[in-house]
């Protein structure tokens, strides 16, 4: 197990020491963030039925997402295939990430949360990976783009709008008018209470989108920015000074994985504890 | 000519603010999180990741004005065109 893990992380130093000349020769190149070579990059020369397939660097994030979930697909298989009751190191990281966030998950949505937790670590696992797939040498970050994270946004809104009709029925819209003391004068207010609510509840996946879309770009263009320092004299020597915007970006990536996850979590609990009356 | 120098300054200025503001307000919410820490060292844990998670939020704002703000920087001309209208070489 030992001399595996040295070669991986011999491996990773090694891939990561190439990833300042790719990003550095395209900023010297005066490209733009988005027209970073990366390995898909031939995809804009394939033509299906005469039509490019790909035309778009929003296009070529969601094949680089594609490819992620063929990886993280062999790998579930393969790495599935050994589970034991005595643990492998990949089994033992997988059951502790996913004990923490259970553990975080209850906390949020009580003991009623445990049934969602495929749903949320599959979030956070994909969220995490795609954030950080960027930081390998050639790779793109598929969260990078508006697009992916306008659709996960968008799948959260639908699953929590469809979980809470399908639990409470038609009286789903009472608890848009929460809050509002309902004799009296105040049902005049109801229409505006109502909008407000409905505006906070559609503003809330684009919030989540714009989140990580905005960490992970901003990210993303510092790190080349540092390169862009390094690419400008006349001689080129290629040293990694992005490094530590990478560290940190894998901190920021992790957290903001974890905080979409969570806050996935929050508005489930939201639509599924209202009977109760309790507010979480 | 002045609307570029609007949109210009608007750049400038969006991430700054908010950047101001988000320092004010996630001193405040790790100020909080330390006394915490300090008065009950063993709930250090969890007011670490109450923390994290606050930070995020707090941060998440200085990321909606850096949002609107690459947006608009997209929108400037480059540089060598405005050098051009203002009848330099």
């Amino acid at each position: 197990m030992i001399p595996r893990l040295r070669l991986l992380t011999a491996g990773a130093l090694g891939a990561l020491l190439l990833g300042p000349t790719s990003l550095a020769q395209a900023e010297a190149g005066g490209h733009g963030a988005e027209h970073v070579g990366t390995w898909l990059n031939w995809l804009f020369q394939v033509k299906v039925a005469g039509h490019p397939l790909v035309t778009d660097p929003a296009q070529l994030a969601c094949a680089w997402s594609l490819t992620l979930v063929l990886a993280l697909m062999v790998t579930a298989v393969i790495g599935g295939r050994r589970f034991s009751v005595r643990p492998g190191p990949f089994q033992m990281l997988l059951e502790t990430g996913l004990g923490a966030l259970r553990t975080v998950v209850e906390s949020v949505m009580g003991p009623r949360g445990g049934g969602f937790i495929p749903f949320l670590a599959t979030i956070f696992i994909y969220v995490f990976l795609m954030n950080v797939l960027g930081m390998l040498p050639g790779a793109l970050s598929p969260t990078s783009s508006l697009s992916t994270t306008g659709a996960l946004g968008l799948m959260v809104f639908v699953v929590v709008q469809s979980y809470g009709l399908r639990r409470h029925g038609i009286g789903y819209f009472r608890h848009f008018l929460e809050g509002l003391p309902l004799y009296g004068f105040f049902w005049v207010l109801a229409p505006l209470v109502f909008v407000i609510h409905l505006i906070g509840e559609v503003f809330r996946p684009i919030s989540l989108a714009l989140r990580l879309f905005g960490n992970v770009t901003a990210e993303e263009t510092v790190a080349i920015t540092m390169l862009g320092l390094v690419a400008a004299g006349r001689v080129f020597i290629p040293i990694p000074v992005h490094w530590p915007m990478l560290l940190l970006g894998l901190l920021t990536s992790f957290v903001q994985a974890l905080i979409f996850a969570l806050l996935t979590a929050v508005y489930l609990a939201g639509v599924l504890a209202h009977e109760e009356g309790t507010a979480r | 000519m002045s609307y570029l120098v609007a949109i210009a300054l608007g750049v400038g200025f969006a991430v700054s603010v908010a950047a101001l503001a988000c320092g004010l307000a996630q001193g405040r919410a790790v100020v909080a999180a330390l006394e915490g820490a300090a008065r009950q060292p063993e709930a250090a844990g969890r007011l670490t990741s109450l923390m994290i998670i606050g930070l995020a939020f707090i941060e998440s704002l200085v990321l909606y004005a850096f949002v609107f703000a690459l947006l608009l920087y997209l929108r400037l001309p480059p540089t060598a065109d405005i050098i051009k209208l203002l009848g330099g070489k």
